[in-house]
């Protein structure tokens, strides 16, 4: 299994990606971690540079050939792979025959355990007051919105509540998050407001560039607010 | 302005054509449900009188014409009824309570279902002011009669029990404006009449070798949400909707 | 053209709470209304009594209309046909101004001093009440929501709720102003003023103003859907009607409507039916003694078929259901006005481009939206909004039109980021540079609150983590270190 950590994951987060390290380890997977790996191309597709994500998408394929299977920590870089790479290469048929053949073999990090190991439980215990952040790329593109939530109802002592609404988007939005900024926070602001209400202290998420996202509101409105990855509440909860 | 011939041919242009296309192949059997579902007519009625209680209208059965004519003349005139009877009125079906005796006549349409209940007899003989669509009175004394009339009584073609929406077809007899303009519309559609869904009631419809010049499907009281989301009923049809059902 | 751009006008919309209370209200009642009338739709499915669920329904939607539009001067020609052989007259307008003149031209010969409206975004899009008004025609709207907005000299900011940014009091103001005395602000007053004073209206007016739904192509049918019941009056009472159609609007047959009747009040409102569905198969024919004596259809194109056979076809299957706005986040927090244009949401974001100048336009997708394709997933004929709006980036930036300042760093990016050693390199000195700008705090987090660059819009609202001291690529080596001593 060829662990595709993210360019934010690798910066960011890299406590989430030693989590997933170490959960598959643990679970007796075999991880390797492909050192020529840099970034799936997301951001310049979604600004309209399209070529510029071809680029990064070429090397993606280069560095990923072989793998029998490609994790990712996050659900919309790897909604990307899947999504938009035969589309990028819709007109380079070598290429688009080695996107279809990895876009089959990548898989978000829950949907892995869930839908691969055919893994649910865990056996992990990590008491708090949760809730959960669906994120648009991976539930709408990627087609993955229960595994997280199952991994994290058989979490022990964890209380899972149910955000109003669930389907909102953090506002992130890649490149939209500085070109409408106000317009982003607000959205931020309502998805804060949302977890506020559900009397949450820990709010758990799947995807890296959301949970920046609301991090980075969180700790300006100051709100006392703990944001995690389910990677790391899964790992913290069976002691690794 | 613009000729139909260059709009069409600027058209087929766009989609790669060059000229416009005389036959298209198309299969509309797929737009709707393979084979009709069989539920049995009191189910039928069941379901329409719910759905259309549930939109603030009334449905009722009736076993027979004569009841249909004394529900008529309960909703029409209910002071009529409460003197002959000693009972007091009962509220309208939708909307904010009226005064138990509107103004104006009741409209009738002239069609053979209600000919059949000799609703306009009945409703007469109870001293209550009666007019007909008949199309010999001429368009503006025909809009000024449904403008004034305290309600309006039609034959719906069909009822749909999905939605309880009935079908009203416009003709030399079936005024539009009988079923829009006055406050409170009284339809009556025989049971047989009755269908399941609206994908039903188009499988009759696209049998028809011609539809009418107007088909109002209407569903319920008239209702709008604008101002402020709250729901207000009869901002411009008819508040207070009714439907008979009677046998045959 | 709407003056300034999406951000600007976003930022005036947010500093309203009132509008967005009232934005955020109306759409939860119509995403919850919409969410039970599908699963409602889907037990219907099961019985055999609807085609399908929600899925099924919209696939068989988007084959229809996909068709359609392929054959589009065939089912184009056939409705016209229709129409003229049921005795309807039928006008083909390449753009705004040939609408106004067949309008006026009708109303000049019939004497027409008074029209009544129904809702009709294609009417707004040519700006007809103007066109009329030149020629002192008096135009009123008979939609609620479009009175309102109408006595408030004030644009629709939504397309199914147009007046949902009035409160009560506003609107008893404006109608008192009409009636010429004060008015309490319950709903039913309210109500009954508009409905006598529009009921005049209707029986006076000598033409009657629509849009339509959709237009069956096999039978020439008109239908056009209202749940106040001022579409059927609009096209009843008065003694002409005239209807303005987009080109697109066309279903080939009576059984294709039954889809999209299907679809079109669920995903709008929630409700399984609206109340009024009208269907109009030509004027008023003999012995009938209302209805209209005159029936004319204006196919109008203004600028659709330029959509035709290119990448951005899909958005004519658009319906104006709504339901793309109702779910849409970015509209969610600002309404319909921060978008300038007459369709709003989504679908706004994706048409308003296509069909006025481009590049007055362009900043609707570039700040408008998330990419969140909750759109998508709401679209009852499976638009791929999200898709068509990234189609328009591409555009934008093809064109050399990106202002934002972040394509040169995005595509150097790109470039650098394809070796390995160049993306190392970057990685680590943004975390070095992010470290430095970032200040400690207690329990030792470090937050940028104030970054440089394209970072600065992002510090406006929100702080920045520094990035950990460690990489996860330093971590992995670590990792890979320990497992080779225990191995």
């Amino acid at each position: 299994m060829a662990l595709f950590i993210t360019c934010l994951g690798d910066l960011f987060f890299p406590r989430a990606g030693m989590a997933v390290v170490k959960l598959l380890e643990h679970l007796g997977v075999e991880v390797t971690f492909p050192e020529g790996q840099t970034c799936c191309g997301q951001p310049q597709w979604n600004s309209g540079y399209p070529e510029a994500a071809a680029a990064l998408a070429r090397h993606f394929l280069d560095v990923f050939d072989g793998a029998d299977y490609i994790v990712s920590p996050s659900g919309s870089c790897a909604s990307m792979v899947q999504h938009y790479y035969p589309e990028i290469f819709r007109d380079d048929p070598a290429r688009l025959d080695r996107t279809r053949q990895i876009s089959g073999r990548i898989y978000e990090f829950t949907q892995f355990l869930v839908e691969v190991l055919g893994v649910e439980d865990l056996g992990a215990r990590y008491p708090a007051r949760a809730t959960y952040h669906q994120s648009c790329h991976m539930t709408r593109l990627l087609g993955v919105e229960e595994p997280p939530l199952r991994l994290l109802r058989n979490v022990r002592d964890l209380e899972l509540v149910p955000l109003e609404h669930p389907e909102l988007c953090c506002g992130f939005g890649g490149t939209f998050s500085v070109k409408s900024p106000e317009v982003s926070v607000a959205m931020a602001d309502e998805k804060l407001d949302d977890v506020t209400r559900t009397g949450a202290d820990l709010l758990v998420g799947a995807d890296p560039s959301c949970l920046l996202h609301l991090a980075g509101r969180a700790h300006r409105r100051r709100l006392p607010l703990k944001i995690m990855h389910v990677a790391e509440v899964l790992a913290e909860g069976v002691g690794l | 302005m613009t000729e139909r011939a260059e709009m069409l041919a600027r058209i087929a242009r766009r989609l790669g054509q060059p000229a416009p296309r005389d036959q298209v192949a198309w299969d509309p059997r797929a737009s709707l449900p393979e084979r009709p579902p069989s539920i049995p007519a009191a189910e039928l009625v069941r379901r329409f009188v719910a759905q259309l209680g549930r939109l603030g209208g009334k449905a009722i059965r009736v076993a027979a014409d004569a009841e249909a004519v004394d529900y008529v003349l309960s909703v029409v005139a209910p002071d009529v009824v409460a003197a002959g009877r000693g009972i007091p009125p009962s509220p309208p079906a939708g909307g904010e309570a009226q005064g138990a005796a509107a103004p104006g006549p009741v409209l009738l349409w002239d069609d053979p279902l209600l000919t059949r209940l000799e609703l306009a007899a009945a409703l007469a003989s109870r001293g209550v002011e009666v007019s007909v669509w008949r199309p010999d009175l001429g368009p503006a004394a025909l809009k000024e009669l449904a403008a004034r009339a305290r309600a309006g009584v039609t034959g719906a073609w069909w009822g749909v029990a999905e939605t309880g929406s009935i079908a009203l077809p416009a003709g030399p007899g079936r005024g539009r404006l009988v079923s829009l303009l006055p406050r409170t519309h009284i339809a009556v559609l025989p049971e047989s009449r009755l269908v399941p869904s609206v994908a039903e009631l188009f499988r009759h419809l696209v049998e028809e070798p011609d539809l009418p010049s107007s088909l109002a499907l209407a569903t319920g009281p008239s209702r709008s949400a604008d101002i402020e989301n709250d729901l207000s009923i009869g901002v411009h049809g008819p508040a207070d909707v009714h439907v008979v059902i009677v046998p045959g | 053209m709407a003056g300034g751009t999406f951000r600007a006008r976003a930022r005036k919309a947010l500093e309203n709470p009132r509008l967005r209370r009232a934005v955020r209200v109306t759409m939860n009642n119509f995403m919850s209304a919409r969410r039970a009338a599908m699963a409602e739709l889907a037990q219907l499915a099961r019985e055999g009594l609807a085609l399908g669920d929600f899925a099924a329904m919209r696939e068989r939607a988007r084959a229809i209309k996909q068709h359609t539009l392929d054959h589009l001067d065939h089912y184009l020609a056939r409705a016209a046909t229709a129409i003229g052989e049921r005795g309807g007259h039928v006008h083909f307008a390449a753009g705004a101004h040939e609408v106004g003149e067949i309008v006026r031209e009708i109303a000049r010969r019939r004497g027409v001093t008074l029209a009544v409206k129904s809702k009709s975004m294609a009417t707004e899009e040519v700006h007809l009440n103007r066109a009329l008004q030149a020629d002192g025609i008096e135009v009123v709207e008979t939609d609620l929501g479009e009175y309102i907005i109408q006595l408030a000299g004030e644009t629709p900011s939504h397309i199914v709720g147009p007046a949902i940014h009035k409160t009560r009091e506003e609107i008893a103001q404006l109608f008192g102003r009409v009636v010429g005395r004060e008015l309490s602000t319950d709903t039913p007053t309210l109500t009954g003023v508009a409905r006598q004073v529009l009921r005049e209206k209707f029986v006076r007016a000598g033409m009657g103003i629509s849009g339509a739904n959709f237009v069956v192509a096999e039978t020439g049918t008109l239908c056009i859907v209202t749940n106040e019941g001022n579409g059927r009056l609009v096209t009843s009472a008065p003694p002409v009607h005239v209807a303005v159609v987009g080109i697109e609007k066309l279903v080939p047959t009576l059984a294709d409507l039954y889809v999209f009747l299907g679809l079109l009040a669920r995903s709008s409102t929630g409700q399984k039916i609206s109340v009024y569905t009208h269907m109009i198969t030509g004027p008023r024919r003999p012995g009938e003694a209302d209805g209209p004596e005159e029936l004319h259809v204006i196919f109008l194109d203004a600028g659709r078929s330029d959509i035709l056979g290119t990448e951005y076809q899909e958005v004519l299957h658009c319906i104006r259901c709504g339901a793309c706005l109702n779910h849409c986040p970015v509209y969610r927090q600002t309404g319909g006005h921060a978008y300038g244009a007459v369709y709003s949401g989504p679908v706004g974001t994706v048409l308003t481009p296509l069909l006025g100048e481009f590049r007055d336009w362009k900043d609707l997708p570039a700040e408008a939206c998330s990419l969140c394709a909750a759109c998508w997933e709401a679209c009852p004929v499976g638009i791929p909004l999200h898709d068509l709006i990234l189609k328009h980036r591409q555009k934008t930036a093809r064109e050399g039109l990106d202002q934002s300042g972040l394509g040169g760093p995005l595509r150097l990016g790109a470039a650098a980021w394809t070796k390995p050693w160049a993306y190392r390199l970057s990685v680590r000195v943004g975390r070095l540079a992010l470290r430095w700008f970032a200040r400690e705090e207690e329990g030792g987090r470090r937050w940028a609150v104030k970054a440089p660059g394209p970072l600065r819009a992002w510090t406006e609202g929100r702080d920045l983590p520094a990035p950990p001291e460690k990489s996860f690529r330093e971590l992995w080596a670590e990792h890979l270190r320990e497992r080779g001593q225990r191995a």
